[in-house]
Formats: structure tokens, sequence, C-alpha cells
């Protein structure tokens, strides 16, 4: 029984059938099925297929997008649940467009994407400056931080904001990504991670923070 | 005193198929890179149409190519965000930078389906920056006998700016909304085409943005639905023939070609800097022997990493494999960013110069 609502989880999850897997959550809820096996055997493993269909071309934004806001809906709904269960809070990340770029669009698909993981994101905006970054990381303590660039000229001032942070002992790791970026960019302003696109993204954040 | 004449017939010669004397190098010029050579800002370049000249005309002198584009992009990206903008008295939703390209704070202009209802189409001979970027032109032209340029971006680029990441949402759940957007925007476009038109020249080519048509992004049937569709339209009703301006990592080069033909669009060439592999390329020109080649380099590969040797190297290779028969200019793609060493964009120029010649005779 509980393997068919599994099963059913990962089919509504590739069908992007919101209000279909909310209520098969409801039904495994009702069944006294534990947060944490709904999230590990049903959920997470929808999420990883979409995942694979993405990097073979089989999805693209829209699905990608799309299943980060499902998943978070779904993640709304089950929290209240968790505590007793899990016990284990979300893992945080602090995301922002960096100071001289206002693009948008890049860093929420990856909020939508990070979200839609069980994360818990705290998006700055664009243009943020240094001292944001390190205000904002000194109050929340962040897991992560993430940085996202679309023009060449942002590429200077997130080294400038990676050399802030860690001149000011932050101990989150940084990751970036967008459209200014390639790996050995990256590797050279001081990122300890690096994402071509939103699941590449994941991937190495759930690496970064144990998962 | 640079030969504007030879570097025009170059280009042309390429563009449509014959053999000029040498491979055309053709910048595509950026904000950012006119603003370290000219030394103004972006807003004191575009305060006259006259200063914008002179800055366009210094700015690719220094160079050193065969291209005379405005040093502001006269493509309907950023500027056309402006231009979005202003018409919709939405001043505040545009970030100016000094020495960096401007741009719309995405998804803000039509955040709502009524937004989308309410939204007014630029009077591209009428709001700015259209007006100085039109007079600009015609003024390079009057001085060089090169530097106009009509160039679309026929949906997406607008999309993204106005509804911003939630068009991708919209592609699979609420597509007449967005579809209703992309009319929105072609009419704009069309309307930049007739001012364009009017206030410049008549044009003999359309350098089309396809920015929709990338592999990390749509399906190519949800690009063609919202995008491809636009382009077909506009070649028939304009009876334009194509430059395709594509500067994603993993274009729909082959699929769009191949089908924009079906449709009896006529295709003069490619702007692309990937797939970085030239032999893809060599596959590619095999395939479309009749489409010339704008590309070979990619401006955050050699360009911003390497050393004049290897911007050297890479444009020997391209031309070796590529130049043999004509139908190949050298374009860094896309827009040079800041980081570039002015050395190696001269490299190019020195490269082309060195291994260039036709006919073409490297090992």
């Amino acid at each position: 029984m509980n393997g068919q609502l599994y099963e059913l989880m990962r089919e509504q999850i590739l069908a992007f059938n919101e209000e279909e897997l909310l209520k098969t959550i409801d039904d495994a809820i009702n069944l006294g099925i534990s947060p944490a096996d709904i999230i590990s055997k049903g959920l997470s493993p929808g999420l990883e297929i979409v995942g694979d269909k993405f990097v073979k071309g089989e999805f693209f934004l829209p699905e990608l997008m799309l299943s980060g806001n499902i998943m978070k809906r779904v993640l709304d709904k089950i929290r209240p649940h968790m505590s007793s269960s899990t016990g284990e809070p979300s893992k945080k990340v602090l995301i922002g467009t960096v100071q001289g770029d206002i693009h948008s669009i890049g860093k929420n698909i990856v909020t939508a994407v990070l979200e839609g993981d069980g994360y818990e994101v705290h998006d700055l905006g664009e243009d943020v400056p240094p001292a944001a970054f390190l205000e904002k990381a000194g109050e929340l303590d962040p897991d992560i931080i993430a940085m996202s660039a679309l023009i060449s000229i942002s590429v200077s001032k997130m080294a400038e904001t990676i050399a802030v942070l860690k001149e000011n002992s932050s101990r989150a790791p940084i990751v970036v990504g967008g459209a200014a970026l390639t790996e050995e960019n990256a590797k050279t302003i001081g990122a300890d991670g690096f994402g071509f696109d939103a699941w590449q993204g994941l991937r190495i954040i759930r690496k970064l923070t144990g998962r | 005193m640079h030969d504007y004449a030879a570097s025009l017939a170059r280009f042309a010669t390429a563009i449509f198929g014959g053999i000029p004397d040498r491979v055309p190098v053709v910048f595509l010029t950026s904000e950012d890179v006119a603003a370290r050579i000219s030394g103004l800002t972006i807003r004191e370049m575009m305060s006259s149409p006259e200063i914008l000249a002179e800055k366009t005309i210094l700015v690719n002198n220094f160079l050193g190519g065969d291209g005379m584009a405005l040093v502001v992009n006269p493509y309907c990206g950023p500027f056309e965000g402006l231009a979005w903008a202003r018409a919709n008295g939405r001043n505040d939703v545009f970030v100016w930078k000094d020495y960096t390209t401007p741009f719309i704070r995405e998804g803000l202009l039509c955040k709502t389906e009524k937004d989308v209802d309410n939204l007014i189409i630029p009077d591209h001979s009428k709001v700015e920056p259209w007006p100085t970027l039109f007079k600009a032109m015609n003024i390079v032209q009057e001085k060089t006998g090169m530097g106009r340029s009509l160039a679309p971006s026929l949906t997406w680029s607008s999309v993204q700016m106005l509804r911003g990441a939630q068009a991708y949402i919209d592609v699979k759940r609420n597509p007449d909304l967005l579809m209703k957007l992309c009319e929105k925007i072609y009419a704009s476009q069309w309307d930049y085409y007739q001012a364009y038109s009017k206030m410049v020249e008549p044009p003999p080519t359309a350098f089309e943005c396809c920015y929709a048509f990338n592999q990390h992004m749509l399906s190519f049937e949800d690009a063609w639905k919202f995008e491809g569709r636009f382009i077909v339209r506009f070649a028939k009703e304009s009876g334009l023939p194509l430059i395709l301006h594509n500067c994603g990592f993993k274009p729909y080069h082959i699929e769009l070609i191949e089908k924009l033909r079906e449709e009896g669009v006529v295709i003069l060439a490619v702007n692309g800097s990937h797939p970085l592999d030239i032999d893809w390329w060599v596959e590619f020109k095999k395939k479309f022997p009749d489409i010339t080649i704008m590309g070979g380099l990619h401006v955050s590969a050699e360009m911003e990493n390497g050393t004049e040797q290897d911007v050297e190297n890479r444009v020997k290779e391209v031309i070796k494999k590529l130049g043999g028969n004509g139908r190949l200019v050298i374009t860094p793609t896309c827009c040079m960013p800041w980081r570039i060493p002015l050395n190696n964009i001269r490299a190019v120029v020195r490269a082309v110069e060195k291994y260039g010649r036709y006919p073409i005779n490297i090992d």
C-alpha cells in the first residue's frame, strides 16, 4: 500500500499535478506514514527523476521550476508534521545577485529548485553589495551562500564579495553560478562550488551540506 | 586611416557568399568596452547622437575590426527594456550603470495579467533611446559608409525582461497569457522595424536574436511556439533575409535553421560561439554550405582568460578549418566583457591579418 502511494507521488510529480499530489500527501499522513518516508521514498525520488530528465534534455527550465514550486508547497504542508519524526532543521541558503547586476531569472529558478528540495532560502534580491551579504550572513549563519551573476563586470564584484566574506570568517561554503562564469573563473575568484545550471547547483549544494 | 569601404565590401562579400580579400573580423561591441576605451559613462555617450556617433567611430577604430556597430547596442535587448520602461511610465524599473550595460529589472512590468493587457507598446520613432540611436547610426553612416544594423529580438528577450522567471512557469501553466505577451512584443518589434526603415534606411537584412532556442532553457517545440513562429512571420512580412544570432550555451542551431527553411525563410548567416568545438562547425558547414558562419571565438574562453598567443592559435585553427572557401566572419561572441584584455582583442585582428588572406594557405 505504502509502495503504491510512493509510486503515485512520483507519477504526480512527473505530471506536475500539484492538487492530486497534495491529496496523496494527505492520504499518506492519514495512514500514519512518517514525513521522513514521504520525502525519502516518494518525493525525493520524483525530484531526482525530474533532474535526470533535465540533464538528459527531456525536461527544461519550465519543468524544473514547476517541480520546484510544487515541491515547496508540498513540503510546506508536510513541515508541521515533521518535528517529532525528523527533528532536523532545514539547511539555510543565503542567495543573491551580486552588486552591479540586476538580473533575477537565474537566481529565482535556483531558489525555486532549492526550496523544492527542502532548503530554507533567504533571497537578498539583486544588485546586492558585499556588505549586505556579510551582514545577513552574520545574522543568519547560513549553511551555504549562493551568488549569481549574468554580466561579466559583476564577476569582479563577486570576487570582492567572496573575499569580504572569507576575510570576516564566514563559515558557509560559497557557490556561484550564472552566464558570466565558467568553472575556471569560479575557482579563480575563490568560490567553493560552481553550478552551470540550477540542477547542477542543487547537486553541489547538497554535497556541500552533507546531503 | 581605416579603410571603411574595404571593410564593408569584405563583410558583405562574406555574408552573401563570395570570397573576400581576407576573412572579415567583426566585434560585437558592448557598453563595457566602449566605456573603457572612450572614458565616458554610458549616459554621457548617449547624451547626444553626435557624441554617440563620435565614440562609436573612435572605439571601432581602436578595435580595428571590419564592423562599425554602435557602441550602445542597437539590438532589441537592454535598451528595448528602457523603451518599454519609458513607454509605460516606469523609469523606476530601469537601472543605469556608469560603466556597464544598464538593464531593466526583470519581471516588474508584467507581473499580472492586467499588466500584460495594459502594456503600452513603445513608439520607436519617439521613445528614447531609439531616436538617439537611429540618428547616431545615420551620422556614423555619413562619416564611414557603415554603421547601420536592424537587430530585432522578436519575443524571448523582451519576455524575460517583462515577465521575468514567471515566464518559464507560464510556458506550462499559462501559455495563453504568454502568447498574448508575445503578440504585443511582436507588434513592438514590428514598430521598431518600421521606425528604423523610416528614420535610418530600409534594411537589407535583419540580425535576428533567437534567445529562446537554447536547450538548457526551453524545448525546441516551446521555443518554436513562443519565438520561432514570430521569426517566420517577421521574415515573411518584411521579406528580409536573416542573420541568426544565438549566444546561448546550447543552441538549437541546426533544428532552427532546418525548420525556418521549411517555412521558406532565407538565412544568410548564423552568429554564435557555441558549441566551442570547431569540428562541430566543420560538420555544420558541410550541412549548410550556403550559410556564413559568424563566430569562432567565445568571449569568455581564450579572449578573456587566455594569452595573445592562445587567441592567435584559436583564430588560426578556425580559419584553417572553416575559412577555406569563404562564408566565414571571425566574430568573438557575444558582447565583449569588461575583463577582456584589450591586447587580446587586438590579437584577433593581427591573427586574421596573418592567416586570413585569401586564398587561405595555412600549413
